[in-house]
Order: C-alpha cells, then structure tokens, then sequence
C-alpha cells in the first residue's frame, strides 16, 4: 500500500477557478458540441437535398422547443470557439503571452461570443419569431 | 511485493524501445493542417450564420435555389470539408 503514498500532479481541484482555465475548459467542451451540432448541418442538407417532405420535417424539429434550445446552444458555441479559436491563432503566433493579456483575451472572447449571440438571436426574434 | 507471485520477462521501460526513433513524422503536417483549416473556418464560419439567418423563414424552392446558386455551393462545399 506504500504506492498509495506517493505524489500525485495537481489536478484542476487545488486550483482556484480562473477566467483563463475556463476559456480552455470551454473551448474544449464547445468544440465537443459543435462537432455533434455538425453533424445536424449535413442532416439539413440531405434533407434539403432529399425533397420537400423531409426538408419540411427538419424545419419543424428546428423550430420546436428543443430544436430552438439545440440551436441557441449550437449558436452560442459557435461563436465562443471562433473567438476563443482567433485568440487561439493569435497565440499560436507568439502574441499575447503576458499573463495580464492572456486574462484580457479570455475576458474579450467570452464577452464578444455572448454579444454575437444576442446579435443573432436579436435578429432571429426581430424577422419574425422562430420558425 | 507482486514480484514474487507474477514472473515479469520484461523489466525495461516501454520508453526504451522508443527513444532514438524520431517523432512520428506527421506532427508538423497536421498542426499546420489545424491552423489553415481554423483560418478558412473563420470566415466560412460567418459566412455560413450569414446564409442561414437570411434563409430563416425560406420555403422548400427557395432554400434549395439559394444553396444552388455557384457560390453559395461553393462555398458550401468547402464550409463542409473543412469541418470535417
């Protein structure tokens, strides 16, 4: 039992939650999301390519209550990888790595996911209500 | 304690057979691989919200006219592999 003893690396539960870990959290998780979510996109457009009957059949799971909870996630999950992803590429160029910046840009890419999301579904209640 | 009661042929570390070798040959390629894609995606990303919440209300002959327009395909077609 000796083997019980011995050190083990630190793990997320001695840390103190952080912005930075979350936006890595997050971007993981998100990415999970929006490879099932990709998966509806091609099933639109079989559907869409299949005929009429079937394209009616996605629009109206769309436009029901868990079809419009999958796609206010799916958005929001878009747009939190895409500006956590810039970020992401920015990093990979050498910039930003500063511990103050790095805060900054987690800050900056949680914030600018959340108002592209309102800003689309703005636009979606605006033109009319969901499907 | 184990050692006794189970007979190990083998004591060397996994690590020793590996060492030496070089990387697996195909870590370059696909990290760049992952950069371009994420780029292309960047704009193919938008453009594709873009084309969806203008076809938010669309009936069946309109959704399948916009999607078959040359560009529209186009881009479509990229937007889909690059995903994948």
């Amino acid at each position: 039992m000796a083997d019980m003893q011995r050190p083990l690396s630190p793990h997320i539960q001695v840390y103190r939650w952080q912005v930075q870990m979350v936006s890595s959290i997050l971007h993981r998780a998100t990415g999970i999301a929006l490879s099932v979510g990709s998966l509806v996109v091609v099933g639109g457009l079989l559907a869409l390519a299949a005929g009429e009957e079937q394209f009616d059949c996605f629009k109206t799971f769309a436009g029901s209550p868990l079809g419009l909870v999958l796609l206010f996630g799916w958005s929001w999950s878009l747009f939190y990888h895409l500006c956590n992803g810039i970020r992401h590429l920015l990093q990979d160029a050498g910039a930003g790595y500063e511990i103050a910046q790095f805060v900054r840009s987690s800050w900056l890419s949680l914030a600018g996911s959340i108002v592209l999301t309102v800003l689309v579904w703005a636009y979606v209640l605006t033109a009319g209500g969901a499907a | 304690m184990n050692a006794k009661s189970s007979v190990v042929k083998d004591r060397r570390h996994p690590l020793k057979a590996a060492r030496g070798l070089g990387s697996a040959k195909y870590g370059v390629g696909h990290w760049w691989t992952q950069r371009v894609t994420a780029a292309a995606l960047v704009g193919l990303g938008i453009w594709f919200v873009i084309l969806v919440l203008g076809l938010l209300h669309a009936d069946y002959a309109s959704a399948r006219a916009a999607v078959a327009r040359p560009w529209n395909v186009l881009l479509l077609l990229a937007f889909v592999l690059t995903v994948f």
